[in-house]
């Protein structure tokens, strides 16, 4: 994680003299997430960070002013679980490095970051619609490796070489799909598990025994566990995708037995156990359009999973557990609150409890002084097909909401006349 | 399902065949077995579970009416009974005595229709035993019907009817060149496909070009076809053989009703000449008798088609073979060729904005269905989804408003005929259901709001006039999956 020292970043606040790369998004309806809605507010950028917010704060001298008024202004929306900028063409192996095959399964040395290409033509198709970050995770085998969390700049941005940095989580799989990567058994999936973190703890406090070939062999690679140490002391969080709740279950007392901080991912049936994921403080990262058995693993699946597990205490997340169209997260928020969920706690499940569950709150998640200028203006309800992102804003940068895509449909809309003919054409 | 002289005269003349065919004898087509539908009947009470009593005369009163054909009625009434709409209008009154359904405030809508669904062949939970969609064995498999596999008690299809569903066109999948027969099904709950018949709906036929059958067979099984031109010949080859088979079996009757006729004389007087062997009635291929009823334009063709160069190609082919293609599906690049769809008169089932999972849907744009729509064309949204197919209102709006915010212009009376009468004509069911008018057959939807919002809700479903869902009154489950479980009743 880069943070800036608090030196640089109270220097940054209280710097007098307005810089032309100041910007002022004025006269917006402020969500901020951390607070309550703020109306008819002015936002000032400066740098990549924001250093005012509120009303009636006097616009910079030579900034560039963003006229919000009486629009939705909200922090980017955090996409969870995604493999963006490591896949261009999902069937197309040559463009995949999300799924490293691998012969054995704890890979937690493998880091998304290394293989990370912002140039994807996925990273602007999600920002239109006001994605401004994501998690983008490998997957594969027991551990899968540690995601990367980006910050969606575009292109000609000046802040490509800090919008990849390590996220603070390492990421996992077991129940079905586990079990299909390993051994064909839940049992033996929580077994291996509990090896390799148990390894992870004796080659941290035998190091110099390990590297004297003086003890007994560890069941992982020297990498691996090296990895899984922010884990094993709790500094990061494993990200583990579950669906059933027998192994949410499970889960749970792992992460009691092991002190690990556990995070789950998918967790369609969590409604089940919700009073148990809410006591054991146990965030969850769900899809809002699991509501059918698509596997016996989430048998139980419901539109209102995520409704009932807020109302339960459990910190929800919500996810499109996908990469191409990771933009449509809006759409599933408001699916959510479709079937129950509080719509504060809808747009907090795409900003600050994202943020709060990979460790980047203090810079992400919330409109705040101080915080990265990561934000969207709305022309209407983000939730809405209706509304779109007007203007996205990403580490204090203006970026571009056109991108390969709508420069594809405006090439045949020209070529083929259709604005005229939509106007004319009998109806 | 009756094939007749006629119908194969056209289909003769349709493959620019020498004219001087002989005409048939008038007793040709009375003397042999009618070529159509030969599956085995069952009594009707077998596959149909006991129906609910009609519910008499219902008028759904104040609503939004959506029609369905580009209009819109505002505080309108649409009354029906019967399973029939009998009146729609703003100065409609309520019959006395009918059943009211207050919609003031609310939206009313045809029941939605889906070019594309393959629940109950690829039934939840996805399991080996549900894999049913696709029959990879032969990338030409005519011959193969998706009835056949259909699973009613998919718990997927209830999801779907609370999504506005009333009817979907059950496709096989797109692993082979052919795929096989579809079927266009009502989405009441019955215990065999055959009861959920749209009644007179034509068959579909899925084809399929382009990436899948090559991956399945070239890559996956080292066989024909391995490339795009594999694919088109293999296409090339069963329509050409089924022709072949139709002139056979053409040849054969002409031959037999002129032994018929010796026969008889014979018969009659051996002083007449005898009248030889009689010829041999050639073996029945079932596959060649689908592929002769598609060139007879008695079933309606669908291609699972992304790329626009491909989709051109399949239209080219269609006219070479002798048929005409109903709807493209997928057609990720459909707006690329946008005009040429609307000219040659062939709709366009598509995502609102599915795009990359392979090559050949990198093109992929969200203001695909508007730009089909904007050039005249037959714009649908499928689903190819059981997630999908339950929110194909949001599926629409996004794919009207991403065509609104791209500069065309499209109003929601325009952009509801997506998902109903453009499907219900890519099906052959346009004169029975797709839109709210006087005679069509009453499949409404009454929505809490506009159905373009994401917060709509489906508050009733009725098909043929059964409230099929209700949101007020906590439906249980239909499926016998969910019965006895924690979700029984809680779903959807």
């Amino acid at each position: 994680m880069k943070i800036l020292s608090k030196v640089v970043l109270l220097s940054m606040l209280t710097a007098a003299p307005a810089s032309a790369a100041d910007v002022a998004i004025v006269g917006g309806d402020v969500y901020t997430v951390s607070g309550a809605m703020i109306p008819a507010a002015t936002i000032i950028v400066r740098g990549e960070r924001i250093v005012q917010i509120g009303k009636d704060i006097p616009i910079p001298e030579g900034a560039r002013v963003i006229d919000a008024k009486g629009k939705p202004v909200t922090p980017g929306f955090i996409e969870s679980n995604t493999q963006l900028g490591q896949v261009e063409v999902e069937l197309e192996a040559s463009t995949v490095d999300f799924a490293p095959r691998l012969p054995y399964p704890i890979r937690a040395g493998v880091r998304a970051s290394d293989a990370l290409d912002l140039r994807s033509t996925l990273i602007g198709v999600a920002r239109r619609h006001g994605v401004t970050n994501a998690i983008s995770a490998p997957s594969g085998g027991i551990i899968a490796g540690r995601s990367a969390f980006i910050d969606l700049v575009g292109p000609q941005s000046r802040r490509l070489d800090v919008a990849v940095q390590d996220a603070a989580a390492i990421h996992g799989t077991v129940g079905e799909y586990g079990a299909a990567a390993y051994a064909g058994s839940r049992a033996a999936v929580f077994a291996r598990l509990r090896e390799a973190l148990d390894d992870a703890r004796t080659y941290r406090r035998s190091k110099t025994a390990f590297n004297r070939r003086a003890l007994y062999e560890l069941s992982s690679s020297r990498l691996d566990l090296e990895a899984l140490g922010d884990v094993v002391t709790g500094r990061i969080p494993l990200v583990l995708h579950a669906s059933r709740a027998a192994d949410l279950r499970a889960i749970i007392d792992l992460a009691k037995a092991e002190r690990i901080k556990v995070a789950i991912v998918g967790a369609e049936e969590a409604w089940l156990v919700a009073d148990d994921l809410a006591a054991a403080r146990i965030p969850v990262i769900v899809n809002p359009f699991a509501n059918i058995p698509q596997r016996f693993d989430s048998r139980y699946a419901r539109a209102d999973n995520a409704a009932l597990l807020a109302r339960a205490g459990v910190k929800v997340a919500i996810t499109t557990n996908q990469s191409h169209n990771a933009g449509n997260l809006r759409f599933y928020l408001g699916n959510a609150v479709r079937a129950g969920l509080v719509r504060e706690v809808a747009l907090r499940a795409a900003t600050l409890t994202p943020a709060e569950i990979f460790g980047v709150e203090r810079s992400y998640g919330s409109l705040d002084r101080g915080k990265m200028a990561n934000l969207v203006v709305w022309t209407g309800d983000p939730f809405e097909p209706s509304s779109y992102a007007e203007t996205v804003i990403v580490r204090g940068e203006v970026q571009p909401t056109t991108n390969r895509q709508t420069a594809l449909a405006q090439r045949y809309i020209q070529r083929l006349g259709l604005r005229k003919k939509s106007r004319t054409q009998k109806k | 399902m009756k094939r007749t002289a006629v119908g194969l005269l056209a289909l003769m003349s349709c493959a620019n065949q020498p004219k001087d065919v002989p005409t048939p004898a008038k007793e040709a087509t009375t003397v042999l077995p009618a070529m159509g539908d030969r599956s085995p009947r069952v009594p009707e009470e077998a596959v149909l579970p006991p129906r609910p009593k009609p519910a008499g005369v219902v008028a759904v009163v104040g609503g939004t009416i959506l029609v369905g054909d580009g209009t819109k009625i505002d505080n309108g009434t649409v009354v029906f009974s019967n399973g029939k709409i009998s009146a729609v209008g703003k100065d409609v009154k309520a019959p006395k005595g009918a059943v009211v359904v207050d919609a003031q405030g609310k939206f009313v809508t045809p029941g939605l229709v889906d070019t594309h669904s393959h629940m109950g062949v690829y039934a939840v939970p996805h399991v080996g035993a549900h894999e049913d969609g696709n029959e990879m064995t032969d990338p030409t498999t005519p011959y193969v019907f998706s009835e056949h596999a259909f699973w009613p008690q998919d718990p997927a299809i209830e999801h779907a009817v609370a999504g506005g569903i009333t009817t979907i066109q059950v496709l096989p999948g797109s692993g082979n060149v052919i795929g096989g027969r579809a079927s266009t099904l009502k989405l009441r709950p019955r215990r065999e496909a055959r009861a959920m018949r749209f009644p007179g709906a034509p068959f579909g036929l899925k084809m399929a070009c382009g990436e899948n059958p090559k991956r399945v067979y070239g890559a996956g099984k080292k066989q024909q076809p391995m490339s795009r031109m594999g694919n088109i010949f293999k296409l090339r080859d069963a329509f050409i053989k089924a022709r072949e088979y139709a002139f056979g079996q053409r040849a054969y009757e002409l031959e037999y009703a002129e032994w018929k006729n010796k026969y008889d004389a014979y018969q009659e007087d051996d002083d007449n000449a005898a009248p030889g062997k009689e010829p041999r009635r050639p073996d029945r291929n079932l596959g060649a008798e689908t592929l002769a009823d598609v060139m007879e334009g008695k079933i309606k063709v669908h291609v699972h088609c992304y790329r626009a160069d491909e989709m051109i190609q399949m239209i080219a082919l269609g006219k070479e073979l002798g048929f005409e293609i109903t709807s493209f599906h997928h057609a990720v690049e459909a707006y690329k060729i946008a005009d040429v769809l609307a000219k040659e008169g062939v709709a366009a089932s598509i995502w609102a904005d599915w795009w990359g999972f392979k090559m050949e849907a990198y093109d992929g744009v969200e203001e695909n269905a508007a730009m089909v729509h904007a050039a005249g064309g037959s714009a649908i949204i499928h689903s190819d989804s059981n997630i999908g197919i339950q929110r194909l209102n949001q599926e629409a709006a996004k794919a009207l408003f991403a065509g609104r915010r791209a500069g065309l212009r499209i109003t929601d009376e325009e952009a509801i005929r997506w998902v109903t009468s453009n499907p219900a004509k890519a099906l052959g069911i346009a004169e029975k259901t797709g839109v709210v008018k006087n005679g069509m057959m009453a499949d409404l939807v009454v929505w809490d709001q506009s159905p373009f919002s994401i917060y709509a809700k489906a508050d009733a479903v009725f098909i043929d006039g059964e409230r099929v869902f209700d949101r007020n009154a906590k439906p249980r489950s239909w499926s016998d999956f969910e019965v006895g479980t924690e979700v029984e009743e809680v779903r959807p």
